[in-house]
């Protein structure tokens, strides 16, 4: 498979080369997954090595002939993600949560930053990958291991508490004004 | 009810609904009110969420896995290819095992599972029981291997990633893929050392176990 065709498939086959087929990867995925690891796990670093962690998994994925796509990626990157959370139950992440904030282009987007914290990771996570990331609900739901009908149920109630929250936070900051 | 909460469930995941939920939910809406402030409500909400991209990775990301990938380059032997260096396995084990049952090693006081084994062919490195294998020296097999005791290889390129924990001495054929040459050894493992990790696949694919020996016996 040419590097075109890979493109428009969406996925690197093995017959690309391995170092080929991880730069586009790269290319492609580096900045959507940092920045959903970012919302998942609210930790610059634990995003940083889960991402540099999905990314060498992708090439020894490559390595053993087998094709990778967006949908592996994030499975992998959703793992580790949850992985690293479980071992780092850490005590600053208000902390990292204002640092973000604060490096948000725009006082939206750190509004809408500490809204979403409000929400339960999976709700985040959710919401992330169908508004932000673009994925159809059938392709969560392999990600995830979730039913279509399930995933659209999630999302609603996610929908819901993001309002809800969205709307406290707003009304919050007219408050402080 | 129920319906009405499908409805709604569609109304929150409306951009991949096929033409037929499309339309039928549509009709729903220009009949139901609660429906149509919902999606009113929802509307807004993914150019809210969109803002939530646009921080930038860190750079070393990129560096350290092009430099992964880079090392991969440099130690992977490209005329290996899978199926060969299956075939050649399998040739491998079918002459260790003929070697194996032949009077010549029973003379000698080779038994399968003994101790002492055959000497590696030229080009083959067989450290003494206990040393440290270098650190480029890693199993590629399936935790099933392990478990029931069948053969798995050992490749020089081969990286370290997740694997179950197994610490059983069992017999094993590696070979080396060096640029010109390729043949198997037996050595007997006496200690193997695997981190253990999550299986990126999920549950019921294949887990390869891939981990660094800390001890030969040849």
């Amino acid at each position: 498979m040419r590097q075109t065709e890979a493109i428009e498939g969406g996925a690197v086959h093995p017959d690309d080369t391995v170092a080929e087929g991880v730069t586009w990867l790269l290319d492609r995925y580096e900045y959507s997954l940092y920045n959903y690891l970012l919302v998942q796990t609210r930790n610059p670093e634990i995003a940083r090595d889960c991402v540099q962690h999905t990314f060498v998994a992708a090439l020894e994925h490559l390595q053993r002939g087998r094709t990778v796509q967006a949908a592996w990626l994030y499975k992998v990157a959703r793992n580790k993600g949850i992985d690293e959370l479980r071992h780092h139950q850490r005590q600053d992440a208000a902390a990292d949560l204002e640092v973000l904030a604060a490096a948000d282009s725009s006082p939206r987007a750190a509004e809408v930053r500490r809204a979403m914290a409000q929400l339960a990771p999976e709700e985040r996570e959710l919401l992330y990958l169908y508004d932000v990331d673009g994925f159809t609900a059938e392709q969560i739901g392999s990600m995830i291991g979730a039913r279509v009908s399930a995933v659209r149920m999630r999302v609603l109630r996610a929908r819901r508490r993001f309002r809800e929250v969205y709307e406290r936070e707003g009304e919050n900051h007219e408050a402080a004004r | 009810m129920k319906r009405h909460a499908r409805y709604q469930a569609m109304l929150a995941t409306q951009r991949d609904l096929s033409p037929r939920q499309h339309a039928a939910l549509t009709q729903h809406l220009s009949r139901c009110a609660a429906c149509q402030d919902e999606a009113a409500a929802f509307a807004t909400q993914p150019s809210a969420l969109i803002t939530q991209r646009g921080t930038l990775p860190p750079s070393d990301i990129r560096e350290n896995v092009l430099a992964e990938a880079h090392r991969v380059r440099l130690c992977h032997t490209p005329f290996i290819t899978r199926m060969r260096a299956v075939q050649l396995a399998i040739v491998g084990v079918v002459l260790a095992a003929v070697a194996i049952n032949s009077p010549l090693p029973r003379a000698l006081g080779i038994t399968p599972g003994a101790s002492v084994t055959p000497g590696p062919p030229p080009g083959f490195v067989c450290l003494p029981s206990g040393a440290a294998i270098p650190s480029d020296y890693h199993i590629i097999a399936s935790p099933s291997d392990f478990k029931t005791g069948r053969h798995g290889w050992i490749h020089q390129s081969a990286v370290a990633s997740v694997a179950n924990e197994i610490a059983q001495p069992t017999w094993y054929y590696y070979y080396q893929g060096a640029a010109s040459e390729m043949s198997s050894c037996r050595a007997h493992i006496t200690t193997v050392d695997i981190e253990v990790g999550v299986n990126p696949d999920g549950p019921g694919t294949e887990l390869h176990a891939v981990g660094a020996l800390t001890g030969f016996q040849p």
